[in-house]
């Protein structure tokens, strides 16, 4: 992509400052009368839950999307020549022993080819300064990655699914490990491979 | 204490394309959103604030012919970078930058909106599609539409300025 960064504009000083002095302003006046302070303070109760809310929303997201991007990227990143998978292989039973030493935990590994979902092999990958197991799964001609990783103390999945220029990402949580799982394909399938990966 | 100024201002300055409209738009924006508070939902409150920016800008320009003129006039002043000369390395990127501001400022508005909120305020396409009020299919074609537009533009703006 060599797509020049686009200009952000920064708000000019003194904005903030002549918004607020607007927005103060403002209440008053279209109130014919009765209790306009109480109405006020009610005005203002309820913003500044809003922006406790949106704040804590927005770091929230912020860390989600942090990862998110890192994973778009380390999708990209594999489907370069020869980087896909460090151990190739159909056989759940090569692939999972071969994580141990490499990584300090034991990534669950499913082979999935009876519903469709082949296994082509696994490699060591490094997302958002953490390491995770990379099961990299075919469906026809697209290429699935599924990042694992132990989930941090206090960390809950956060956005099942995500959309980026085309690909498509879905995440679940099961035993303590976060699933992430990009792909190029539809969101229909790639549902449907976190069911299969997840049986009831 | 006014949540997600930044983006409100952001938003509003590329659309309006000059300071002084762009003001008026986060101003009035804000008011409106603390009038119709009631109406939302509290799900994502920069999107609703976002979109009641979007709105805003588009009923100004409606409204006011002058503002459609004055913004005219501005595209004049936009391509004049005559500006204080620095180090050339300095220039050369402040020329830069002018180049991607005109292109940007010459699309049409459909495609400067969705390419500010995909690619500055880094919405989802659902985010934007909310915004926006189109279907995710469309918010997908659209964006492509106006990467491809703005590359073109920007490309024609390389060959015009020396």
């Amino acid at each position: 992509m060599s797509q020049p960064e686009l200009p952000r504009y920064a708000a000019p000083p003194g904005l903030r400052e002549r918004v607020q002095a607007a927005v103060r302003r403002e209440p008053a006046r279209p109130r014919p009368s009765g209790r306009p302070s109480a109405w006020q303070t009610g005005v203002a109760a309820a913003a500044v839950v809003l922006m406790a809310a949106a704040g804590w929303f927005f770091i929230q997201r912020g860390v989600a999307n942090g990862e998110l991007a890192a994973i778009f990227d380390a999708h990209l990143r594999s489907l370069a020549p020869g980087h896909l998978a460090d151990v190739a292989s159909t056989d759940q039973h090569t692939v999972k022993p071969w994580f141990a030493g490499k990584l300090t935990f034991s990534p669950p590994v499913v082979d999935a080819a009876a519903d469709g979902f082949p296994l082509v092999g696994g490699r060591v990958d490094v997302v958002d300064g953490r390491e995770v197991a990379a099961l990299v799964y075919s469906r026809r001609s697209h290429i699935i990655n599924l990042f694992v990783r132990p989930l941090g103390g206090g960390e809950r999945a956060v956005r099942p699914g995500a959309a980026l220029r085309g690909y498509n990402v879905v995440r679940w949580s099961r035993d303590g490990m976060l699933f992430q799982a990009v792909s190029d394909l539809n969101p229909q399938e790639l549902a449907l491979f976190r069911e299969v990966l997840t049986p009831k | 204490m006014l949540p997600h100024l930044d983006a409100a201002w952001n938003l509003a300055r590329h659309l309006a394309r000059n300071d002084h409209d762009a003001e008026d738009v986060v101003q009035e924006s804000y008011l409106r959103a603390l009038r119709y508070f009631d109406a939302f939902q509290g799900r994502n409150a920069r999107g609703w604030l976002l979109a009641i920016v979007r709105h805003t800008a588009y009923t100004r320009r409606r409204r006011d012919p002058m503002a459609a003129i004055t913004t005219e006039f501005n595209d004049e002043l936009h391509s004049d970078t005559t500006g204080p000369a620095g180090p050339e390395r300095d220039l050369e990127r402040r020329e830069t930058a002018g180049r991607v501001q005109r292109a940007l400022d010459r699309l049409p508005p459909r495609f400067r909106e969705v390419l500010v909120l995909r690619e500055l305020e880094e919405l989802t396409y659902e985010e934007i599609g909310r915004i926006v009020r189109v279907p995710i299919g469309t918010v997908m074609s659209r964006l492509s539409r106006a990467r491809a537009r703005f590359a073109q533009t920007l490309s024609e703006e390389g060959g015009g300025t020396p």
